[in-house]
């Protein structure tokens, strides 16, 4: 069942994520080799699969999983990019976003997704190593979906378990049944098979035991054979990489750069176990990890640096994992049993373990960006220890079960709390420690867990209640439990010097019984701890350590500890490679911090608050306009009271003061409204790269359909746009890019012949023009063909062969956005069907924008363009027809102009006047809305000059009453539709303003005259001349232009 | 009081109470489900749309929303007997999500009936009231009240059938 809350939010997050792969891939089809990219993408894959794995959708996460199988056979470099792949991965992604809104709508996965696995499995399989797998052909596809669906499953559920092996607990010495029963249940329906070693190997070294545990888990796990051989495969390689690596890691000149790759490759190793929820294997790499960490450590400080646990793991690994040697013969290796004692590692280890606690607290002192928010960590911190060692406390004689649970559960929150905060080395402790809780047992000694609390509180020296008295009372209980514990006789005795006493001694025990592994880390600390300080009190060190909160500062005693254990201490390193290892480290730190960081700052909001707030703030311009409408009318009284009412300067004071008073306190509003206004529109604001980036694709699709070469240019992504806009105008640019490659951009012989280059260009731009927005999409293809414009104009009857070789070329070119125009032959696919101009040119005209055409036939094409900033406020004139107020927008005025009688003349029925030379037609709004009481002479009125773009308008108004900013307010669709009206605004005395629709206006008015020229027509020949109803519309205007009314 | 109190909740919930809220037209009487009435304001300043149906008398402004305000009495195509007076209500309604004000004559009190008590509308009604816009009739007692039907008042179509026929008489 899928838990809807958690849908949501997968649904978003997957969507960003696939819209960034998409660019991503787009991205690698043209440069294939960059594996910058190809980590972007395949970290975007890899938490879709996560996240879907998480909140349960099976197809999404297994296509997500299959997906991300490929990207890392090309991420490994075993097989190379091309076309195929990136078609099949761009077709999963689509099938993805498919997916994603099928649960979107319908909460459920409906898509298929069997064919896309089939083709990325044998994608894949060409690439799997087929070397040791003869019997099992790779490509074969697996469709057992459900074997692969159940280890997933279990990935899942052992994910809990699945830590380190190295932590396994102090007591997991003598519990290999315990552990093994664990993996019997993972595995359920396969049972483990025997444990042939099973007596020996604790006695010796703790090894052993790992390997048999390893070995046990890869043959408990025969789910997926062929997924198998892809781990086997890649471990193997990884392997043999590490093994040369390893070889150099002695050499000065490039240790460095093999212990970087070193590292790399553990890490891939790492993960791929992790993947096949191999628990114990990924604990041994872990083990591996850390102690190569430790050695880079010193490898930076220019220590002699033991390298040989290298080999040592290398050894094992094969040795475990026997498949590995089959074309291996290198494998047998000088190193085994008697090599990995404590001498060589143990200083590794101590070494992991000082720098973990001093990095650790590097880290949290380090990191007080927010204080708040340690705060709010330190209390968890508190508040989780303290549960533990009251769990401790009670467990002691209590059930042991649930006090693991209990502090599995806690170590669980600070986990997270410290990962949260971005603490990466204390959530590896966190993780160590939990990895030991998990694998303790019923009959185990918890100590361990006091053992963490001690360091923990050793971390946080001020956490409020983690009174240490408390502890070995606990310890006591605790040891009276547990395994038989030599030294924990340190009874009552409140004092850290016997705590770490004893600690020492069990973990000294615990290192002859073999356990090494669990108890190094703390051993270290202990060594520190008591030889490192110079004070004899051993409690002093964590009340000194904190006290030197700054990295690089070096804490008291340190230098000792460095001569008395040989390890390095990250802090006693601060120069060379240390610092260099330890500035990589912080780099992504930072980095994850700063992708933290901004997910933090964005925050998901109801765009319908937005929208209330966007609201109120309109109002608010509105009352500020109110207030200079008031201080105007103060300032006229004023003005009167002077004037007429023979008040004196000195009467005048009071009002004048009034007055300025008035006139700053409007401004002030004034400047916070504004400030409101913007901050509130911007919260709207998107980048314009959320449009520009679904385009590429777009185009791809387009090349690959037409085969022209297309070079898209995508410029000023980064210009602001309200969200919106961006929603409204994403349609039409598809359908300006669709018409730019289909008919703009000629195919490459055609261009070659022409003299250009193969590959066309299309060019997409944004820039702010003041308060707009323009978009620009320029080709440089075969331009458009005014004559072949001209004449289908003709053809259609749109207009007469006389006034096509009148109007200029621009104005032709606006045919074009005329509804059915459409200058290609034939319909193809993608376009000329003639809709797609006339649409684009509704929709912006819908957000009062304005399409421009450019051409130069033969060199390019530009669409430009241009859209208000935002919907809901627009700059617009202010105009009286009557006692009505209306507004126009200004992005369609043009200019205003006073004109007289003798300018005007009516052509053809309508008013036109004469202009620089043409003549424009007139609409008297007046009596366009039948508003009465408007004066007829036209020389007392003005004209406001209007653009639909296709052609200028001139309204007659009474009076232009300013320019002003408003806000736009919805009317009912009755009000709105074919009324000439887009919507209302209010003004700032409460009245209403009707916003004119220009468009909508014209369209209308045209057709109303030509019924009136029509009717008039009719009548006046009817009375004239006898004459047939219906005569051709075209002609009669034609005929009555030649009359004797006319004036030219 | 608590006891005639009982007594009322009690019948209502028996007979399933209608309450409505009343206005006049002339001298007709209507209701409307009170669910439905947002508020009653005094008339507001009307700013007229031009070119919308006759009987939009325009949009007012209340409190920042803009909203369309019907003349019932013209909506309803009912005899102007009287010329309108000044001292007309406007009803603001909520007509599925769509905020309407209806300017009517008067408002009365709040009646009650039983929803049992709605006839089906008989097939004349006086004053030429269409009976396509009446959700039924009410004998309260002293007169017959009238259920309307605000959706179907509201409906686009119609709207449309009579903005196109408006036209087509302007032409004529």
């Amino acid at each position: 069942m899928i838990d809807l809350s958690l849908l949501q939010d997968f649904i978003t997050e997957a969507n960003e994520h696939l819209e960034e792969m998409e660019s991503g891939l787009l991205k690698l089809e043209r440069e294939p080799e960059d594996l910058g990219i190809l980590n972007d993408i395949f970290r975007a894959i890899h938490t879709i699969k996560g996240a879907s794995q998480f909140v349960g959708l099976p197809r999404v996460s297994e296509l997500s999983h299959k997906m991300e199988n490929l990207l890392d056979l090309l991420r490994q470099g075993e097989k190379k990019v091309n076309q195929d792949i990136i078609d099949t991965l761009i077709e999963t992604r689509d099938r993805l976003i498919n997916l994603t809104k099928e649960l979107e709508i319908n909460q459920a996965e409906e898509s298929e997704i069997e064919d896309l696995l089939a083709r990325i499995l044998a994608l894949s399989g060409e690439a799997a190593p087929a070397v040791d797998c003869p019997e099992e052909p790779p490509a074969e596809a697996s469709s057992d979906e459900t074997d692969l669906r159940s280890a997933l499953e279990e990935a899942l559920d052992t994910s809990i378990l699945d830590d380190d092996i190295a932590g396994g607990s102090a007591a997991s010495i003598n519990d290999d049944d315990l552990d093994t029963s664990i993996l019997g249940d993972f595995f359920g329906e396969d049972p483990p098979p025997d444990l042939p070693d099973q007596e020996e190997p604790f006695a010796v070294s703790s090894e052993p035991l790992n390997e048999e545990l390893i070995r046990n888990e890869l043959r408990g796990e025969e789910h997926d054979e062929e997924l198998f051989d892809i781990f086997i495969g890649q471990t193997r390689n990884n392997l043999d990489k590490l093994r040369q690596l390893t070889a150099q890691l002695p050499d000065p000149a490039n240790g460095a750069e093999s212990f970087a790759g070193c590292r790399d490759l553990l890490a891939n190793l790492r993960s791929s176990a992790n993947y096949m929820s191999y628990a114990n294997l990924v604990g041994l790499y872990d083990l591996w990890q850390a102690e190569l960490s430790a050695a880079g450590e010193s490898l930076a400080e220019s220590a002699v640096t033991d390298f040989s646990f290298m080999d040592d793991h290398l050894a094992r690994i094969f040795r475990t994992i026997p498949r590995l040697n089959d074309s291996q013969a290198a494998a047998s290796d000088p190193f085994a049993e008697n090599q990995d004692g404590e001498d060589l590692a143990a200083p590794a280890f101590t070494g992991v373990c000082a720098t973990d606690e001093e990095t650790i607290r590097a880290e949290i002192s380090e990191e007080l960006y927010d204080d708040e928010l340690f705060e709010i960590f330190l209390k968890q911190v508190s508040e989780n220890l303290g549960s533990i060692r009251l769990a401790m406390a009670e467990g002691g004689c209590g059930d042991r079960a649930n006090l693991l649970e209990l502090c599995r559960d806690c170590v669980a929150k600070l986990k997270s709390s410290a990962n949260y905060m971005g603490y990466a080395n204390l959530v590896n402790l966190y993780e160590r420690w939990h990895g030991q809780i998990s694998e303790a047992g019923m009959d185990d000694n918890p100590d361990f867990i006091n053992d963490y609390l001690g360091l923990m509180s050793a971390l946080f020296p001020d956490l409020p209640d983690t009174g240490l008295e408390e502890e070995p009372r606990l310890f006591d209980d605790n040891s009276a439990g547990g395994r038989a514990e030599p030294s924990s006789g340190g009874e009552g005795r409140s004092d850290e010097d016997d705590l770490f006493a004893t600690l020492s001694n069990s973990i000294d025990t615990a290192m002859a019984g073999g356990n090494r592994q669990s108890m190094e880390p703390l051993h270290g600390i202990l060594e520190e701890m008591l030889f490192g300080e110079e004070s004899p009190a051993a409690e002093e060190a964590p009340v000194e350590k904190p006290a030197a909160p700054e990295l690089g500062e070096e804490p008291n005693g340190t230098e000792s500890v460095e001569e008395l254990v040989a390890a390095p201490s990250e802090v006693a390193a601060p120069e060379s490679g240390g610092e260099e290892r330890r500035r990589t480290e912080r780099r992504r730190e930072e980095r994850r911090e700063s992708g933290e960081r901004t997910y933090k700052q964005s925050i998901r909001v109801d765009s319908e608050k937005i929208d209330s707030l966007m609201n109120q703030v309109g109002e608010l311009v509105v009352s500020r306009a109110y207030f200079a409408q008031i201080f105007n009318y103060l300032k006229e009284f004023q003005q009167e009271m002077k004037e007429e009412g023979g008040f004196d300067a000195k009467g005048l004071k009071p009002i004048r003061e009034l007055a300025f008073k008035l006139g700053e306190a409007t401004v002030g509003l004034g400047r916070v409204s504004n400030e409101l206004q913007e901050g509130v529109m911007k919260i709207r604001m998107l980048p314009v790269a959320q449009l520009f980036n679904r385009y590429p694709r777009l185009v791809r699709d387009l090349i690959h359909k037409t085969g022209k070469k297309v070079n898209l240019e995508v410029r000023g992504e980064e210009t602001e746009l309200d969200k919106m806009v961006i929603e409204e105008i994403s349609d039409p640019l598809i359908h300006i890019i669709r018409n730019a490659v289909d008919h703009g951009l000629e195919t490459p012989e055609e261009r070659r012949k022409a003299g250009k280059d193969e590959t066309g260009s299309l060019v997409l731009e944004a820039y702010h023009e003041s308060n707009h927005i323009v978009i620009e999409i320029t080709d440089d293809g075969r331009g458009i063909d005014i004559d072949k414009i001209k004449s289908k104009a003709v053809a259609k009857g749109l207009i007469s062969q006389q006034e096509m070789s009148r109007i200029s070329d621009a104005e032709a070119r606006r045919f074009i956005m005329m509804p059915g125009f459409s200058t290609a032959e034939t319909a193809t696919e993608t376009s000329g069907r003639g809709v797609g101009m006339d649409v684009i040119k509704t929709n912006i005209e819908k957000l009062n924008g304005t399409v421009e055409v450019e051409s130069q036939q033969g060199v390019q094409t530009m669409i430009r363009i241009k859209i208000p900033l935002t919907l809901a406020i627009i700059q617009a004139l202010m105009v009286r027809v009557g006692d009505e107020l209306f507004t126009i927008p200004l992005s369609v005025v043009e200019e205003t102009l006073r004109i007289f009688e003798h300018d005007t003349s009516t052509i053809e029925g309508v008013e036109v006047i004469h202009m620089r030379d043409t003549t424009m037609p007139i609409f008297r709004l007046a009596d366009i809305f039948g508003i009465e009481g408007t004066s007829k002479d036209i020389s007392q009125s003005f004209v406001v000059i209007v653009t639909t773009g296709m052609q200028e308008i001139g309204l007659v108004v009474d009076e232009l009453i300013g320019q002003e900013e408003v806000v736009i307010k919805p009317l009912v669709d009755y009000l709105r539709e074919e009324s000439g009206f887009s919507g209302a605004t209010i003004i700032g005395d409460g009245r209403i303003s009707l916003i004119l629709d220009i468009y909508e206006l014209v369209k209308m008015t045209s057709e109303k005259q030509i019924e009136r020229s029509r009717a008039q027509t009719m009548n006046r020949k009817n009375k004239n001349r006898v004459i047939k109803a219906g005569g051709s519309l075209k002609k009669v205007p034609s005929a009555e232009a030649a009359g004797p009314e006319t004036i030219h | 009081m608590a006891d005639r109190y009982a007594a009322t909740e009690k019948l209502e919930a028996e007979q399933e109470l209608m309450q409505l809220v009343g206005f006049t037209i002339g001298k007709e009487l209507f209701g409307v489900d009170i669910l439905m009435v947002q508020e009653i304001i005094r008339a507001a300043p009307i700013t007229p749309v031009p070119n919308s149906p006759e009987f939009v008398e325009g949009v007012i402004n209340l409190r920042g929303n803009i909203l369309p305000v019907i003349d019932l009495r013209k909506r309803l195509s009912l005899l102007s007997s009287e010329s309108a007076h000044d001292d007309t209500w406007i009803l603001i309604l909520d007509i599925q999500n769509k905020t309407t004000g209806f300017i009517v004559d008067s408002v009365t009190e709040v009646i009650k009936i039983q929803e049992n008590t709605i006839e089906a509308p008989p097939d004349i009604i006086k004053a030429g009231l269409e009976s396509q816009y009446l959700r039924g009739v009410c004998d309260i007692g002293a007169q017959l009240l009238i259920l309307l039907d605000f959706k179907r008042i509201l409906l686009q179509e119609e709207f449309k059938k009579l903005k196109s026929m408006d036209e087509a008489e302007g032409n004529d």
